[in-house]
Order: C-alpha cells, then structure tokens, then sequence
C-alpha cells in the first residue's frame, strides 16, 4: 500500500530567512533550457535564430490584448481595434502594469518586457513553492513542469498566467502557516493579475475553519471565532483590493465600474450553468470537426481539473482545493472557451498531480519526459496560433 | 501591545471594507452613453455604433469577406458577426453602415450584393432600410441565391454632416441556438456593399 504525499500543513514553516541560492541558480538554468528548447522549436520552424523573432512568435491571442494595455492604457471606449466592438477592460491590470514599467525602466518592447516579467514570475513561483512540498522528488517534477513542460510556452510571454501561479503560490504557502494577512496582501495582488483571483478569499476562510476545527473548536463557536481573529479579518478585507482598484478606476475612467464584466458580450460571454458548459461532452459527435476537437479539449481541460481538485483534497490540500474548484466553476459559467489556459494557471493542480506521480518512480520519470516532449509539441501549436489553449 | 495591534487590525479592515463597499456601490451606478447603456448594461439592442472612420471612395464595392478584412471594418458600426470567407453574416435585428462622404450633387445609389436566411419557419426576410434617420425603403428577399439589391439615396440626406449612416432592420431575422455559443439572430448574409452615383 502506498501513501499519500502528507499535507502542506505537515511541512516545516518557511517563510523569513535567506534566499535558497543554490535552488534559485537552478531554477534560472531550468528556466533557461526551456527558453532554449522553446527557441529551438521556433528556429526549426522559421529557418532562424531571430530572438526578437521568438518572443514576438510567443505573443499571440490573448497578448495582443495585454500588449494594447502595456503600450497605451486602457481604452475609454469601445473601439474597432482587435476585435469590433471590445475593448481592453477585460484584461486585468498587474501584469501589462508591470510589463509597461519595465519596458519604461528599460527602453524594452511591451513584448520583451512581458516575456522577462512573466519568466521571472515563473522562476519566482517555483522557488516560493518548494516548502509546499514534503518531497524534493515532487517538486523537481513540478518545478520542471512549470519551466519547462506543457504549458511553458504561456508562462513565458505577455499573459497574466506566471504571474497567477506566482501569487496563488504566495497566498496558499501564507495561508499554510495560517499568516492571514499576508496572505491577503499577496491575494489582493492576485485578484489584481486576474477576477478569479479574488477567489482565494474562499481558501482563506476554509483554512481559518480549519484551524478552528483542528484546535478542538466547535462548530457552534465558529462564527465568534472568525470574527475574533483580527488577523484574519485584515487578510479577507486585503483580499479584494486588487479587484476594487481596478473597479474604481474603471469607474473613473470609463464611468462603468464593472466594464470588465459587461465588454464580454463582444466576445458572445454569457453567463450560463458552468455544469451545463461540461456536459456538451456528452454531445459530441463522431468523427469530431476540428471545431468540435476544439470545444472538447476546453471541457476535457475543466473535467481534469476538477479531478485534480479531488485529488488535492485527499492530499488534504482543503483550501488549494477550494480554490482551483471555484476558479473552474466560476470559468465555466462564462462557456468553455480557454478553459484549458485558465486549468494550467492553476498551481496547486500541477502540485497535485507531481505529488501524485513522484509516489510510483517510473511514472515520475516519465513525467519528466512527457513534461518536455509536450513543451516541444505545444510550443509547435503555439507558434501557429492552434486554437485550443486560447 | 496584543489589543492595541488588533484595534489597528480591526480598525483597518473595517475602513478597507467601507472603502470597497462605497466602490462597490458606485459602480452599480454607471455614468455612461445611452448607446453603450443599450448594448453592454442592459441588453436591449444588438448593436452598439462603433466611432468607424466610415473611409470609403465613391464607387468602389467593399468586399464583406475575411480577405478585405480591413476596408469592411472602416464601414462597419455593428450588427455584424466575424466575417466568413465570402461575406458577413449579420447579428442582431440591426446593422449599420458608416460612409464618410462629401455631400453629393446628385442622388446616390447604394448597393448591396446580399443572400437571406431562410428555412421552413422563416420564408422571406423582408430588410428596412434607413439613411440618417430617413427611411428609404423596405425590400424582401425570398430566393436563397445571392442578389444585388439597389437603393436610391437623395443627395439632401447625406447633407453637409460628411455621413452617411445606413441602418439595416431586419424584421423577420431567424433566432438559432447553437451549443457554447447562445441565441444568435441570422437574416441577411452580406458579400458586398457599394455607393455609386446615381449614373454609375
């Protein structure tokens, strides 16, 4: 009989101290070879070796949109720019903020920009990670699944993805220590990068049940117990703050606070049953069109992470596991459309199922094959604009 | 001090609260266009003018297809769907047309080269069709193959605005549902659009 990873609450506090150097040099020369291999597909596929080339080839779909906001701001209207009748507002601030920072600091393109905030992010995220793992086994796959696997090529370009895993990883290992407020300042960052972020106020609360639970509270004294706890208050009042700055601003600058939400219909968004989205799987026909493979792939995507959501919750991941749950959830209700995109922007899924593959060896070395065979094979799609990440 | 630090805590979630709740609050009360009003809040039309630059030369037949992606953008306001190969579906009850034009010395001819959707429930489509505000003309189509439509435009409606905005109604236009993608409105399948003068 094997067993299950023990629980991130079992793992040693790490926060404060020095930096891990050692592990930092190894996660940047992890970052690089994937750069590398990723450069490598694009000079196989183009007959070169134009950097610019490259990290221009990486921002497509949802870049362009971050690119607008880097590059001039936010719209005050809807325009015919990209798409008739959108506007930017759909894009949350942090990440295009920090790519147009860096790229006035240093003269670099939005692009350039975005591809070094977004590869720091990455690189950043899987250092903060490493206490949430009890094995090094798990999180070396993790970490290389992070840099260098699936969906790499995404944590590396002007998208909001590195950046969401850097933050979901700050929250959860804050909240793994119970640091509340810490946890809502790293959530308030959060729901600044992206709107599903704000659900992390969820994990929090559980974690705070939790904690009550685990300490012989009862649960008719709960609810004095939560409001008794003023760390905890602080970090839920946090929380949000990324998300209502942007609203005020929004406010203030377009006159429609929740724009963000009401600019979808240009896009056809409508908000439905995120259950009815998953059971067009039941409909599919055979042989699938290319659309129908598309569509498919979108709710196979929620389907896997919703699994994995179980799975964290037997690894008694309870507030990681609430988290990616809703995330999916609260996706879903908007369609299926990047379903796949928003699952790999969920960390603590790539933390399940690393966990779950270091326990068999050779199911652990395989994952590290298939991590880099699959960067290789979707960075191809990538580069050609395939549609089914996006 | 433990009490002192959680009246600081208590303190200063309770202003961040307040804070987000008043934002919150203001934003349930958009201060916006009635256009965008219509269109984004509460859905009651399907189109939403957009500023287009209305970039055009008389006489020239503006493809709606993907290929000339660029030019149709210049003239189209709303009411029209992603372009397929050889046109542009609409979308909605309505679409519209933007022209940007000296004012004409005679009358212009707008023409458009168009097919409709029709099925067993849906035996014609008749379009309505209006130029800044005016109505010109009601015409039907009730053969699925395409059609070149024209319609007279007076020169006193383009006036000296510099505009002309063509709406398109379409009375008769067919809701369908189709999985992941919500209830969609078909009824005029547009290839191309052209203004000509009258002797052209």
């Amino acid at each position: 009989m094997t067993t299950i990873e023990q629980p991130i609450a079992a793992a040693p506090p790490h926060y404060g101290g020095a930096v891990p150097y050692r592990r930092l040099a190894m996660l940047v020369l992890l970052a690089l070879a994937g750069i590398a291999l990723r450069g490598a597909v694009f000079a196989a596929i183009n007959g070169g070796t134009d950097v610019s080339g490259y990290v221009h080839a990486l921002c497509v779909w949802d870049c362009g949109w971050y690119r607008t906001i880097a590059e001039g701001g936010y719209d005050l209207a809807p325009g015919v720019r990209l798409r008739p009748g959108a506007a930017n507002w759909a894009f949350f601030p942090l990440s295009p903020t920090l790519a147009a920072l860096l790229g006035r600091l240093t003269g670099l393109s939005a692009e350039w920009a975005g591809f070094i905030v977004s590869n720091t992010a990455a690189i950043l995220a899987a250092l903060a990670a490493r206490p949430l793992f009890n094995s090094g086994r798990a999180y070396w796959l993790f970490a290389t699944g992070l840099l260098v696997g699936p969906f790499s090529f995404l944590f590396s370009s002007l998208h909001t993805e590195a950046l969401f895993i850097l933050m979901t990883t700050l929250a959860l290992r804050a909240l793994s220590n119970s640091r509340f407020v810490v946890a809502g300042l790293a959530t308030a960052l959060l729901s600044a990068t992206r709107v599903t972020g704000v659900l992390m106020v969820f994990a929090m609360l559980a974690k705070a049940v939790e904690d009550h639970l685990t300490q012989g509270g009862r649960w008719r004294d709960l609810p004095l117990a939560l409001i008794g706890n003023p760390p905890l208050l602080l970090g839920l009042a946090l929380a949000p703050a990324g998300l209502f700055a942007y609203i005020a601003w929004l406010q203030f600058q377009v006159g429609d606070g929740l724009a963000f939400v009401h600019i979808q219909r240009a896009w056809g968004r409508e908000l439905v049953n995120p259950l009815s989205s998953l059971a067009l799987l039941t409909e599919l026909q055979w042989p699938m069109t290319p659309a129908g493979m598309v569509v498919a792939s979108w709710a196979a995507a929620a389907v896997i992470g919703l699994v994995l959501c179980v799975v964290l919750l037997f690894q008694r991941r309870v507030p990681a596991a609430i988290f990616c749950a809703l995330c999916i959830l609260v996706s879903l209700s908007a369609g299926q459309t990047s379903l796949v995109r928003f699952v790999a922007g969920l960390a603590p899924l790539g933390w399940a199922l690393s966990a779950l593959l270091a326990r068999w060896t050779p199911a652990w070395v395989l994952g590290f094959l298939v991590a880099i065979v699959l960067d290789v094979v979707l960075t191809i799609g990538w580069i050609n604009s395939s549609l089914f990440v996006m | 001090m433990p009490s002192k630090r959680n009246h600081w805590m208590y303190g200063l979630s309770a202003a961040l609260l307040l804070i987000e709740a008043a934002i919150f609050a203001a934003a349930l009360f958009p201060s916006v266009t009635p256009e965008y009003r219509a269109y984004y809040l509460d859905r009651s039309t399907d189109c939403y003018p957009l500023p287009v630059s209305g970039a055009y030369r008389l006489g020239d037949r503006v493809s709606f297809g993907a290929a000339s992606e660029g030019k149709r953008v210049d003239l189209a306001r709303c009411g029209w769907r992603d372009p397929e190969a050889r046109g542009s579906w609409s979308d909605g009850n309505r679409s519209m047309l933007r022209f940007a034009i000296a004012p004409p010395p005679a009358d212009l001819v707008l023409q458009l080269s168009v097919q409709p959707y029709l099925d067993a429930e849906t035996p014609r489509q008749r379009i309505e069709v209006t130029a800044n505000g005016t109505p010109l003309e009601t015409f039907e189509l009730v053969e699925k193959s395409p059609a070149i439509h024209r319609i007279s435009v007076p020169s006193d409606i383009v006036g000296t605005t510099g505009w002309l905005d063509i709406t398109l109604n379409y009375p008769d236009a067919r809701p369908l549902t189709a999985a992941g993608s919500g209830t969609r409105y078909y009824a005029l399948f547009v290839l191309d659009v052209a203004l000509m003068g009258a002797v052209d």
